[in-house]
């Protein structure tokens, strides 16, 4: 257990330290929130170290966590001798107005998100008790492969020989779930339970951070986040949607920071949106749909700000992560994801187009999306989504339209995948349609509540 | 939204008190429901584990498939189930192998053509069982 929560803390505190030695009000001016995202981007940056080693011949045995626990140790202990007190220069919007009537409102909403959060976590420690292995891909995909890395040493890429296996899904969860297992010494299904949970909790402390916890719709937010049960469900089915959940809405809420910022803090947030981007990319398949749409929109910031180098920021962030991709995808996995069509496109289109294929596509989806939430959330999604789409639309709502232009891209390339795969879309739509709306869910819920977000003040650098 | 500010901060405090409590009762029933596995293989898992010290450390381990239905979910849960236990050993679904697993039921119970040249070398929890190719 000590080696388990050492494993979670070291990258964590290096990277809670080297963010606030460059601007202490990253993310968020709670320490609680700052903490909770530096673990997990602590993970996802871990997950990567941990995949160039084994990729370059190493394994997961004692040397790597003494090795490992030095590198991280090392990267705390440094930005510590560069910080300074700086005055603190951002928040999400204007101070709200406090009377005595908006403090007792604040303070019952947050009470009732404190009882729905704890009723959120119960269920999801009772979800692992039942279920201590995960849903069916944690132990056939994702935790299956961490296994490979840890017990197959130097021949690790021996799991990806499994057809079966998806042997061309990124490697982040797996990677970081084996280093996990390392550091404690055994296989506990803890591991990947308490990943899957940290990085859902993270990603409800990131929509109230953005919204602004000093307002009542950051609670009503994050209440309505963790309504749908299939969203706190996934938490411990041990997969990979809810740490893409996290990263997508890490990276589109400091890529809406970074529209509100100037200076060191629109540099940081450009750096943590691209990180982001890059680890959801080495998370899933999918986020490079989420790394194109962020580059637009974040080169996009940059040039209306008149100073175009910004968006290397962005760029600067993503690198490891695509370089990590790039190395796995041509090195190890070169075959395309199984949902990918292998037909030339233009016959396909005419294909589908003229055929019932698409009418069977929208009605399976229209069905599913109806029901996505469970029996006291039905239609959550379609209802959420169409606030989002409100906001959007609105004088002030520019924060609200990246996100749902990101949300309508990847939700695009989801719905291309259907129309075009060779496979039983029938099948492919039952066993993935839910877990794909999960990763979309924390940003839909963050655009939506942005309907009532004031345009913030611009700030000048700090001196 | 202008009508929403029209209502008046009452009827913001109404909306807010519907939508959380909305949010409490779902997450109740949520909580209700945490506690159904939907594929549990917390005891299978463990039986192909019990197995490991009877196998190769690694290498090609064929696998009986079911002899009437190899495609049913159930059959393939036990399929991948013996992967995730038995890795780094690569589960392959045929017979020819130095060492076969015939996880339970899986063979035929009148006698399975697909065992001949096999001798069972070990039986293990839940009744799965090695068999070992047999060399005169």
């Amino acid at each position: 257990m000590i080696g388990l929560v050492g494993a979670i803390v070291l990258p964590s505190v290096a990277v809670w330290a080297a963010l606030r030695a460059w601007q202490p009000d990253w993310v968020s001016r709670s320490p609680i929130v700052r903490a909770v995202v530096a673990t997990c981007l602590g993970l996802g940056a871990s997950g990567l170290t941990s995949f160039w080693v084994v990729a370059a011949g190493g394994q997961f045995d004692r040397t790597f966590v003494a090795l490992d626990l030095i590198f991280w140790a090392s990267l705390a202990v440094v930005p510590f001798g560069f910080m300074r007190r700086r005055r603190a220069s951002l928040d999400a919007g204007p101070p709200a107005t406090q009377t005595a009537n908006a403090t007792r409102v604040a303070w019952w909403l947050k009470a009732a998100f404190c009882g729905i959060a704890a009723l959120s976590i119960g269920g999801a420690i009772v979800g692992y008790g039942a279920s201590p292995h995960g849903d069916w891909d944690a132990w056939a995909i994702w935790n299956q492969k961490a296994r490979f890395l840890l017990r197959a040493g130097e021949a690790w890429a021996q799991g990806l020989t499994i057809g079966w296996s998806q042997p061309g899904h990124p490697l982040l969860l797996p990677s970081s779930v084996a280093r996990l297992w390392a550091y404690s010494g055994e296989e506990a299904t803890l591991a990947p339970a308490l990943v899957g949970m940290m990085f859902g909790g993270a990603a409800v402390a990131v929509v109230i951070a953005t919204l602004g916890p000093q307002r009542p719709r950051a609670w009503i937010g994050g209440a309505v986040l963790l309504a749908p049960g299939v969203f706190p469900r996934e938490w411990t089915a041990q997969q990979a949607d809810i740490p893409f959940a996290f990263f997508m809405v890490t990276s589109l809420a400091m890529l809406v920071r970074a529209q509100s910022t100037r200076g060191r803090d629109r540099h940081a947030s450009l750096l943590l949106c691209g990180a982001a981007a890059g680890m959801a990319a080495w998370t899933k398949n999918e986020g490079l749909v989420l790394v194109g749409v962020t580059a637009v929109i974040a080169s996009a910031t940059a040039l209306r700000g008149g100073h175009g180098r910004e968006a290397f920021w962005w760029l600067g962030g993503a690198v490891p992560g695509l370089a990590t991709l790039a190395w796995f995808k041509l090195v190890f996995a070169p075959d395309a994801p199984y949902y990918l069509p292998d037909s030339p496109l233009p016959a396909l289109l005419e294909q589908r187009f003229f055929s019932d294929h698409v009418g069977t596509v929208n009605s399976a989806i229209w069905q599913r999306l109806l029901a996505w939430g469970g029996p006291w959330a039905p239609g959550a999604m379609l209802a959420t989504g169409v606030l989002a789409l409100a906001a959007a639309f609105t004088p002030s709502g520019s924060a609200a339209r990246s996100i749902v232009i990101a949300i309508a891209t990847m939700a695009s390339a989801y719905y291309a995948v259907y129309v075009l795969t060779a496979l039983d879309v029938t099948w492919l739509i039952a066993t993935t349609f839910d877990r794909l709306l999960v990763q979309l869910w924390p940003s839909v819920v963050l655009a939506a509540f942005l309907i009532t977000r004031h345009e913030p003040a611009r700030v000048t650098q700090a001196a | 939204m202008q009508l929403v500010r029209a209502l008046g901060r009452r009827w913001h405090m109404l909306l807010a008190g519907i939508v959380m409590t909305w949010c409490l009762v779902a997450a109740v029933d949520n909580l209700r429901h945490a506690g159904t596995p939907r594929h549990p293989i917390a005891e299978l898992e463990s039986q192909f584990a019990a197995l490991i010290p009877h196998l190769p450390p690694h290498g090609e381990v064929g696998f009986l498939e079911h002899h009437d239905m190899p495609a049913s979910e159930d059959a393939v849960r036990t399929w991948y189930t013996a992967q995730y236990a038995l890795s780094p050993r690569i589960i392959v679904g045929r017979h020819g192998t130095e060492f076969l697993i015939a996880a339970h039921g899986n063979a035929h119970p009148a006698g399975d053509a697909r065992l001949d040249g096999y001798v069972p070398v070990h039986t293990g929890p839940g009744g799965h069982q090695i068999y070992r190719r047999f060399l005169p």
